[in-house]
């Protein structure tokens, strides 16, 4: 194996950690703020709908990478400052939660209608129909777009290069600086290669996953 | 005591980059108009192919889907100007730019498309081979455009993330509007007036394309739903 | 179904407990520890101040892909002429080297970082301009540079006149972009974030010259034999480091620090060890301030044509 692979494996696999992390937080992130927004968004209330409603399109409306420097570099001027990678959870998971709140409201709007106007006459409150009848349901109809949106958010953790964040992809492209300063060859083709190798491996089996889900529900 | 960071607001400084920024704007709707229009018929013919089942081309076809799909449209990216040229092709900024929005947005929409061709209702394909159609009449007039509409709310979607992602061209320096932005940040350090400027531009282009998506999606709804 | 779920979810437990395993990094890596470091701070003539003093860690925002200044060597720790200038300030203030967070920034985003506060202290081969100069504050020099043009061996260009009309590529944010604008506005400017993005696109062709620093061309054209270094220095102007406008204590502390290094000759035994080809060290050689040589901010406009 050529000398340069061992320095770059290393500083990659790091890279590789705080991807994964950074995925996991703010999945974990988007998915309970997203489902509590797209049950809100079920509401029979305007006024909450409203509020709710200009929380999804303006983060869903904007690109991530604006969002990212709006955290970043724009917050502090308040004085609220944040770490690189709080802000990249941050940011993903505005962007995360609005899209699950738009597929949790889609999937609850598309249990037939029979089923809550049943729950309804026989005396359930919006909550006991929401717990008992609606969500149970929805929940199935949601997990393909759902998984399909986790894979999403694992790929765009990658966006949080352009702030600094020493993810894998950083780490690649800190990599291929250093070599191609060092007058070598920018080795761009197998260190980009692998990176995508990487998340192709992490994402395939999540969308398989989808997949198979979603002929199971038909 | 001087405030904390001591910044001014100053919104001229928009004014003053007016012209960069336009410019900027332009090749932002240049290669999201081009990406989008290319995901659209590249999402339509693949996913009808695949739907097909034309037997090498199906496999291809998947082969594409999956590794466009499972892996980060940046990193697609950055390969495609910074790697790509060691194989010998070497492709422009603004190449790379709806090339790599064409096929990003391409691959979801092969997905969508056949997702709704697959949704058609059996009976009706059927009934239309059993009047003596051939299958890929049958598919003309019976798959394609009833599968077509029902794909319709998800390839919207698709096409305007594809004009949201035309911002990650900052990877290659290509100088669309966030490139633009974030060039005229390094030489006046006005982050809050440049990022904020941008964000309503995006915002405002994102809102009526949904509006458009929305009464597209109205005006060649199926009657009745599916 | 539900245990295939089961096993999904489990595996994602395990991935964010080996992720939560290792530190969570916020964009900076520290150096290895420099020359041997005096147990106690060093006094150069003005306080710390405070609120760097609480936190224990000057906090300095360097490049990263600048060599022999800034840049990530082979055990991916920073390196260079500036991170040794960083590691003797952490000394002087806290009688440790290594009581520094060092932040990669580039010339496009380092004023941002310093006037957000994520670092105190800007170290980023930056030159004096009186622009830069009305959104922070510049200590006393420490180096100085020009702008040049790098350009392949078997290329016809030999000055910065032969530019008009053509694609010249460059940094944003950096002294060679500023001088392109203002004085070559028919240039066409290609620009971009990282040293070895440019390198690569002028190797590609995608320009036909790179313009930045005489300093950092001079190092890719030792390491590039088939590039060289053409045309006169445009826009000299000696380096500084940028501290936030008004933090006067700090400004204070800094220029101590830089007047004490002077003394002891530091930035020209640094400067050997970085660059070690003699004829290098004599034509930069005045470009260092030593005991009885100092160097000045040029009064009015830096960036003439």
């Amino acid at each position: 194996m050529p000398a340069w692979v061992g320095p770059v494996a290393d500083y990659l696999a790091g890279g590789l950690r705080e991807t994964a992390l950074l995925a996991l937080v703010s999945i974990a992130a988007s998915l309970l703020v997203g489902i509590l927004l797209g049950a809100l968004l079920t509401l029979p209330g305007k006024p909450v709908r409203a509020v709710v409603r200009a929380y999804v399109e303006i983060w869903r409306g904007l690109p991530i990478i604006i969002t990212l420097f709006l955290i970043f570099f724009v917050l502090p001027i308040i004085g609220v400052r944040v770490n690189t990678f709080i802000a990249a959870a941050i940011g993903l998971s505005l962007w995360g939660s609005a899209n699950v709140a738009e597929v949790v409201r889609g999937a609850v709007q598309s249990v037939p209608r029979g089923q809550a106007e049943a729950a309804a006459a026989l005396g359930f409150s919006w909550t006991g129909r929401m717990r008992h009848v609606l969500l149970p349901q929805a929940a199935r109809r949601a997990l393909p777009p759902l998984i399909g949106l986790v894979v999403n958010l694992t790929q765009q953790t990658s966006l949080a290069a352009v702030i600094g964040l020493v993810d894998i992809l950083e780490a690649s492209q800190r990599s291929i600086e250093r070599l191609t300063l060092s007058g070598g060859s920018t080795h761009a083709v197998p260190i980009l290669g692998a990176v995508l190798a990487v998340f192709f491996v992490i994402c395939l089996p999540l969308t398989m996953l989808s997949r198979w889900y979603e002929r199971r529900l038909h | 005591m001087p405030d904390d960071s001591g910044y001014h607001f100053d919104p001229a400084i928009i004014v003053d980059h007016l012209d960069d920024l336009g410019t900027g704007l332009l090749r932002t709707l240049a290669i999201s108009a081009i990406g989008m229009a290319g995901a659209l018929i590249v999402g339509a013919l693949l996913g009808a192919m695949s739907t097909l089942r034309i037997p090498v081309a199906r496999q291809l076809i998947t082969v594409y889907v999956e590794v466009f799909r499972n892996t980060p449209l940046l990193v697609q990216i950055f390969f495609l100007y910074f790697a790509l040229p060691e194989t010998g092709l070497q492709l422009g900024g603004f190449t790379v730019g709806w090339l790599s929005l064409l096929l990003w947005g391409g691959a979801y929409n092969v997905e969508n498309f056949r997702a709704g061709f697959e949704a058609v209702e059996g009976g009706y394909v059927e009934a239309c081979r059993a009047l003596g159609f051939p299958r890929l009449a049958a598919f003309r007039h019976v798959t394609l455009p009833i599968g077509a509409r029902i794909a319709l709310p998800s390839v919207t979607n698709i096409l305007i993330s594809v004009f949201k992602n035309s911002s990650f061209m900052i990877a290659i320096s290509y100088p669309e509007l966030t490139e633009t932005a974030v060039n005229i940040v390094a030489v006046t350090f006005r982050v809050f007036e440049m990022f904020l400027a941008i964000g309503v531009v995006y915002l405002g282009l994102v809102w009526l394309m949904s509006l458009g998506a929305r009464a597209i999606e109205g005006r060649f709804a199926i009657p009745g739903g599916h | 179904m539900k245990s295939r779920f089961g096993i999904v979810i489990s595996a994602a437990m395990v991935l964010a407990l080996a992720a939560g395993c290792s530190s969570s990094s916020d964009g900076s890596s520290s150096s290895a520890a420099g020359s041997g470091a005096s147990a106690h701070p060093v006094d150069v003539g003005a306080p710390l101040p405070a609120e760097v003093k609480n936190k224990g860690k000057l906090a300095v925002g360097v490049k990263c892909d600048y060599p022999p200044f800034g840049y990530i060597d082979e055990a991916s720790k920073n390196a260079g002429f500036e991170i040794d200038i960083a590691h003797q300030l952490a000394s002087y203030a806290f009688g440790d080297p290594n009581a520094l967070t060092l932040t990669c920034v580039t010339g496009s985003n380092r004023v941002s970082f310093l006037t957000s506060k994520r670092i105190d202290l800007i170290e980023a081969t930056m030159n004096y301009t009186p622009e830069r100069a009305q959104t922070i504050d510049f200590s006393t020099p420490y180096f100085a540079s020009g702008v040049k043009l790098l350009v392949p061996k078997n290329s016809s260009i030999t000055s910065f006149d032969e530019l008009a009309g053509k694609q010249v590529i460059s940094i944003s944010g950096a002294t060679a972009s500023l001088w392109l604008t203002q004085c070559m506005k028919d240039v066409k400017q290609t620009l971009f974030a990282q040293t070895s993005q440019a390198l690569t696109a002028l190797n590609q062709n995608r320009g036909v010259a790179l313009a930045q620093d005489d300093t950092l061309l001079l190092d890719l054209a030792t390491k590039n034999p088939d590039l060289k270094v053409v045309g006169d220095a445009k826009a000299d102007s000696p380096w500084g480091m940028g501290v936030r406008k008004g933090d006067a204590q700090m400004l204070a502390w800094i220029n101590g620090a830089l007047a004490h290094m002077q003394k002891t000759d530091f930035f020209w035994s640094e400067f050997q060890k970085a660059v070690t080809d003699t004829t290098a060290q004599r034509q930069f050689a005045k470009y260092l301030p030593r005991p009885g040589h100092n160097l000045t901010y040029p009064t009015g406009a830096t960036i003439q044509c």
